[in-house]
């Protein structure tokens, strides 16, 4: 079953394909160091540093299973900014059809060219780290 | 004047958008909500009246009459019971427009009067009051909300460590005017920054001329004195300050200062005294209001608490004087039989309490039946700038607000470990010592030369540190909403270089 479509902006946490709705996407940077902090939920890895204001970096070894490793996707939330460490972003501004899933955080699988990408289902990771 | 109005309005609007927020769920029944939109009607009368806008404050003392009958049950939250209120919020709020651009606000309390009075208890409405539609409004100047100044001054903040990454390229060049430029960019860079900084504070003469005010209108012969009023605060606290102090310097006028013979048959001198101290010391802000009235009666509490249900009797005779203080705080509670206009309800001090704990902060009673009571507002002086104890442990720095530090040392005897318990002795007292390092990861092990050690009432914690950087100003910032709250770390900082401090809150770790 296919899904309206929407850009997409596609990359790899470890070597699985994911991707997010663009409008969530604030900017993407390159490395820069992470701040742990031992008191941090579990939702959490540390924060990295954007514009002298510490973001929170999402946990993508709890969320989805894989660790992902220098450049950071910073997303747009209703709480404010969030982090996203991933290994490669794959393109933006594509265009994919998206079939409904089952992973757990993910909303469905985009299919592209290169293979497919688990679509992030924001509200679901917010909604975990809401409710603690 | 125009500074008051202007928080004034701002507070206003702040209240009226809490109202609209919990009007949902008060049509559900919600306990809360009922309690936060009585709150915000009082806190709206409370300030209008310290203003001399006579009509707002008797219109929202209408509203609150309305909803006390809620909150005792006595009507229900039905559909026609909402609209009032949400008519009432709406005339408020164009009330407010109408003190913006100053003209005279329409307010039909008569009307309004009418349309309460015609709900009867238990029973149907049968009309609304009168009350002017929202206005809309153009506004006249540009607001900026101190987040959007935030972002600013990490934008600067940005190019300040650009800066600092370029000084090095540009001594490569060798060339005089190159230097001269940069040097040039980044003196203007550094005073755009302070001037952010500054651009955030405000002095608390703010807040004076509406609290003189409040005083002179009372009709009561009371002295007001102020100390620290050059103190400049961040203006999201002072904002924030302006409800609480007008609560507790209304409660100091009505129930605190006796009147002319009373006072005189007392020994004490036929006018009364309010005064308000403002401190600042090493971060921590510290705002007293003390009158010289009748204090608190413990006992009056304690019969009140017992017969309001608050207390059992068995509790009634165990309690102690600081526990009985902090009933004061309950929603709802007073010992006051007179409901005036401009207070008695005893929703006074449940809105100190939420407004200095929303800030971080604390507040204390001491009162002396016959003297007089002192109320304290204690609070962290967050989004400004803080005096803090820069240490590093292991491989991070810290910060501990230095108005927490009680002393240093270095330690001379090891550390025992019970469990995950660590101790030092110190002069042959024991004390319970946190390992900084645990904070950052990984973590460091034990066995750090130095002691930083913060007390709390009679409780001491120690905070294990390797070496001691020194103190600093540091502009103390919010965790992220996502994690706010975190317990032990009060916020963060950024000093020279791109990596953040975080500050550690001492009293987290502390019992109590």
């Amino acid at each position: 079953m296919e899904k309206g479509s929407e850009p997409l902006l596609c990359f790899l946490i470890g070597n699985k394909g994911f991707a997010v709705e663009t409008r969530h996407v604030e900017k993407v940077i390159e490395g820069g160091e992470i701040f742990p902090l031992s008191m941090l939920p579990i939702f959490f890895n540390g924060f990295i540093s954007y514009k002298r204001t510490l973001i929170p970096l999402l946990n993508c070894g709890f969320f989805f299973g894989e660790e992902g490793k220098g450049i950071c996707i910073i997303l747009k939330t209703p709480y404010g900014l969030l982090g996203l460490e991933t290994n490669r972003v794959v393109g933006t501004g594509i265009t994919l059809p998206v079939a409904e899933g089952n992973i757990p955080y993910t909303k469905g699988l985009a299919k592209g060219k290169r293979g497919s990408y688990r679509l992030l289902d924001m509200d679901a990771i917010l909604s975990a780290i809401l409710s603690g | 004047m125009d500074d008051f109005k202007d928080l004034f309005l701002k507070e206003s609007r702040q209240q009226i958008k809490v109202i609209e927020e919990s009007l949902p769920s008060l049509k559900e029944g919600d306990r809360e909500s009922l309690e936060g939109v009585f709150r915000a009607f009082h806190s709206i009368k409370g300030m209008a009246a310290s203003m001399g806008y006579d009509d707002i404050s008797t219109y929202a003392h209408l509203l609150e009459e309305l909803l006390s009958r809620l909150r005792k049950g006595t009507i229900k939250p039905v559909k026609e019971v909402i609209d009032l209120i949400r008519t009432g919020k709406d005339a408020i709020d164009g009330a407010l427009v109408a003190v913006e651009e100053g003209r005279e606000t329409g307010l039909d309390t008569g009307s309004l009067k009418e349309a309460i009075t015609s709900i009867k208890d238990g029973g149907p409405v049968s009309s609304r009051g009168n009350a002017p539609a929202t206005v809309l409004r153009i506004p006249k100047e540009v607001t900026v909300a101190v987040h959007t100044l935030e972002y600013i001054e990490g934008l600067v903040g940005e190019l300040l460590t650009s800066q600092r990454r370029i000084r090095g390229m540009v001594k490569g060049y060798n060339s005089y005017n190159l230097d001269e430029e940069f040097h040039h960019a980044e003196g203007v860079l550094k005073t755009l920054y302070n001037l952010i900084l500054e651009i955030r504070l405000f002095p608390f003469k703010g807040l004076t001329y509406g609290l003189r005010r409040l005083i002179e209108d009372s009709g009561k012969e009371i002295d007001f004195s102020i100390e620290g009023e050059e103190v400049e605060l961040d203006r999201l606290i002072l904002e924030r300050l302006l409800d609480p102090l007008v609560h507790i310097v209304r409660n100091a006028i009505d129930h605190g200062i006796e009147d002319r013979e009373e006072r005189l048959r007392a020994g004490k001198p036929p006018k009364g005294l309010i005064t308000i101290r403002v401190k600042k010391e090493a971060g921590e802000l510290r705002i007293e209001v003390c009158d010289d009235g009748r204090g608190i009666d413990l006992e009056d509490v304690r019969k009140k608490a017992l017969n309001l249900g608050i207390l059992s009797e068995e509790e009634s005779i165990r309690i102690d004087q600081e526990r009985l203080y902090q009933i004061l705080f309950e929603p709802g509670f007073t010992t006051s039989e007179r409901v005036t206009e401009v207070s008695g309800r005893g929703v006074g001090m449940d809105v100190v309490r939420k407004a200095v704990e929303d800030l971080g902060g604390r507040v204390a009673i001491d009162s002396r039946k016959g003297e007089g009571t002192r109320i304290t507002l204690t609070l962290p002086a967050r989004g400004a700038i803080m005096r803090i104890l820069l240490i590093r442990r292991g491989e991070g720095v810290f910060g501990i607000p230095l108005a927490r530090v009680e002393r240093v040392v270095e330690m001379e005897a090891p550390l025992v470990r019970e469990g995950k318990e660590l101790t030092a002795f110190l002069d042959g007292n024991r004390v319970n010592v946190f390992d900084t390092g645990s904070i950052s990861l990984p973590p460091s092990s034990p066995g750090s030369p130095f002691l930083v050690l913060c007390r709390k009432g009679g409780d001491m914690m120690g905070f294990l540190a390797d070496r001691i950087i020194g103190e600093v100003d540091g502009y103390l910032r919010d965790l992220p909403p996502l994690v706010r709250g975190l317990k032990g770390i009060l916020g963060y900082t950024y000093l020279e270089e791109e990596r953040p401090v975080f500050i550690i809150e001492p009293n987290a770790f502390l019992p109590g």
